[in-house]
């Protein structure tokens, strides 16, 4: 029963085996670097293990010693600073206007700053020199001031450790106005198109503008297959593409276009997508 | 089976890539009209066969019985060509349970015909597999192409065996009236 469906056999085409014999070779290469790899390492841990077992009994000490040391060296300056910049509350702006010229890290320690000043005046209003004295020690703080305090300013310290590996990978804000996707109501982009059809509409694709008096500028359109080659690639917005690829008319399938355009008012827009192509 | 192919397979396992040329050529139509009656479409069927191959070639080690290799092949490419399609967004198989089924189409009375395709031709039979919807095409080939049991379909595809049941009978049923259309 169903004899011949079972033992139906068809000829896939050429390519497919060049597929195959390509992952497999990379694999096979992938393989081989991760060994290589492997034992590099083991053999550079080996040989550094033999080098620095002598040494490696003093290393603690020296280890500890600089932990304990790490601390006072980021706070020190920051508290120490809080007395020169009593007044300056709006210190974003500040920092904001500067963030062009001056490297970010530096800022990324500053900002918070503006966090802690108000409430470290405060609090240390009493005896304002005794804590800045105090504060070069960061284990001693908390005992000086009331606990309230403590929390704060161990918080608005938390901060600081938070915001400074965070500030650098922020990109520059001056580019964020550029490309803005998501308000893009100018072009209507189909996703179905069929060459074979009566209706004119249908048969190429392109993008429409939704409004008559709208222009766009700078337009490229590229279409690419699923193999992620370039079918088609048109710089006329009126210009669509009629489903073949140098003269052959290329398969049924979904097809992936991304459209870059200029609007009136100099933005730059992206819109990326799929399209299926129906014979 | 004959020595030398035992000596191509045990070549395959050496990654030798003669051998696993040799191998592709033999099995690969065969893998291939599996993929075919699973996903109609020539280059979506191509992506699965390379799936398929990628598949056979990592897991040769394993393979205990060479002479089991076709239908160890079969399978592979029968589970990726359904992997795949349940990887489709707008494949979904629905309970027998779910109001969805609470269509005219849902009574369990259809009688389980014989229903024969070898008095047809294979590729009117296969067009007309593709004219299926996906989850009706992937139970009848699971269960009356490749013999598997109802069990096994129910897990794969997540339903239990009745709507498994359910969906073969409809699936048959849309198959006769579509090669009748043919005849």
């Amino acid at each position: 029963m169903n004899n011949n469906l079972k033992n139906y056999t068809q000829q896939p085409s050429p390519e497919v085996w060049n597929k195959i014999q390509h992952t497999l070779r990379r694999r096979t290469l992938r393989r081989q670097i991760c060994t290589a790899a492997i034992g590099f390492t083991l053999v550079a841990a080996a040989v550094a293990g033999v080098m620095l077992w002598p040494k490696a009994e003093q290393q603690p000490v020296q280890l500890t010693a600089k932990q304990s040391t790490m601390p006072k060296a980021v706070v020190v300056p920051e508290i120490a600073e809080i007395p020169a910049l009593p007044t300056e509350t709006p210190m974003r702006k500040n920092v904001d206007s500067q963030s062009e010229t001056v490297p970010v890290a530096l800022h990324a320690e500053s900002s918070p700053v503006t966090a802690v000043a108000p409430t470290l005046e405060k609090i240390a209003q009493p005896e304002p020199i005794a804590v800045v004295a105090q504060a070069t020690q960061p284990v001693a703080v908390p005992a000086a001031l009331p606990p309230v305090a403590s929390t704060m300013i161990t918080a608005s310290l938390a901060e600081v450790a938070d915001n400074a590996p965070a500030t650098p990978s922020k990109p520059a804000p001056a580019k964020a106005t550029s490309s803005n996707v998501s308000e893009d109501t100018i072009l209507w982009i189909p996703n179905i198109f069929m060459p074979a059809s009566d209706d004119a509409d249908l048969v190429v694709f392109r993008p429409r503008l939704n409004k008559k008096d709208e222009t766009v500028s700078k337009y490229k359109m590229t279409i690419f297959n699923r193999s992620g080659q370039m079918v088609f690639v048109s710089n006329d917005i009126s210009y669509g593409w009629d489903g073949t690829y140098r003269g052959v008319e290329q398969p049924q399938a979904a097809y992936v276009y991304v459209i870059n355009y200029m609007d009136a008012k100099g933005l730059r827009h992206q819109r990326k997508g799929t399209v299926t192509l129906v014979r | 089976m004959t020595p030398e192919e035992k000596y191509i397979i045990d070549a395959c396992r050496r990654n030798d890539p003669k051998a696993q040329k040799r191998l592709y050529d033999k099995y690969a139509p065969m893998a291939f009209g599996v993929c075919l009656r699973y996903v109609p479409s020539f280059d979506e069927a191509q992506d699965v066969l390379q799936e398929v191959f990628i598949k056979v070639f990592d897991g040769l080690g394993g393979l205990r019985n060479y002479e089991a290799i076709k239908a160890w092949i079969c399978r592979i490419a029968s589970r990726a060509a359904v992997n795949y399609l349940l990887a489709l967004p707008h494949v979904e198989f629905v309970d027998i349970s779910s109001p969805i089924f609470q269509d005219g189409l849902a009574d369990m009375s259809i009688p389980e015909v014989p229903f024969d395709t070898d008095i047809f031709e294979s590729d009117s039979v296969l067009h007309a597999l593709a004219c299926l919807p996906e989850k009706y095409r992937v139970v009848f080939n699971m269960l009356e192409v490749d013999d598997m049991s109802y069990s096994d379909v129910a897990d794969t595809l997540g339903i239990n065996e009745s709507t498994a049941r359910c969906y073969l009978s409809r699936a048959k049923k849309m198959l006769q009236e579509k090669l009748q259309e043919t005849l």
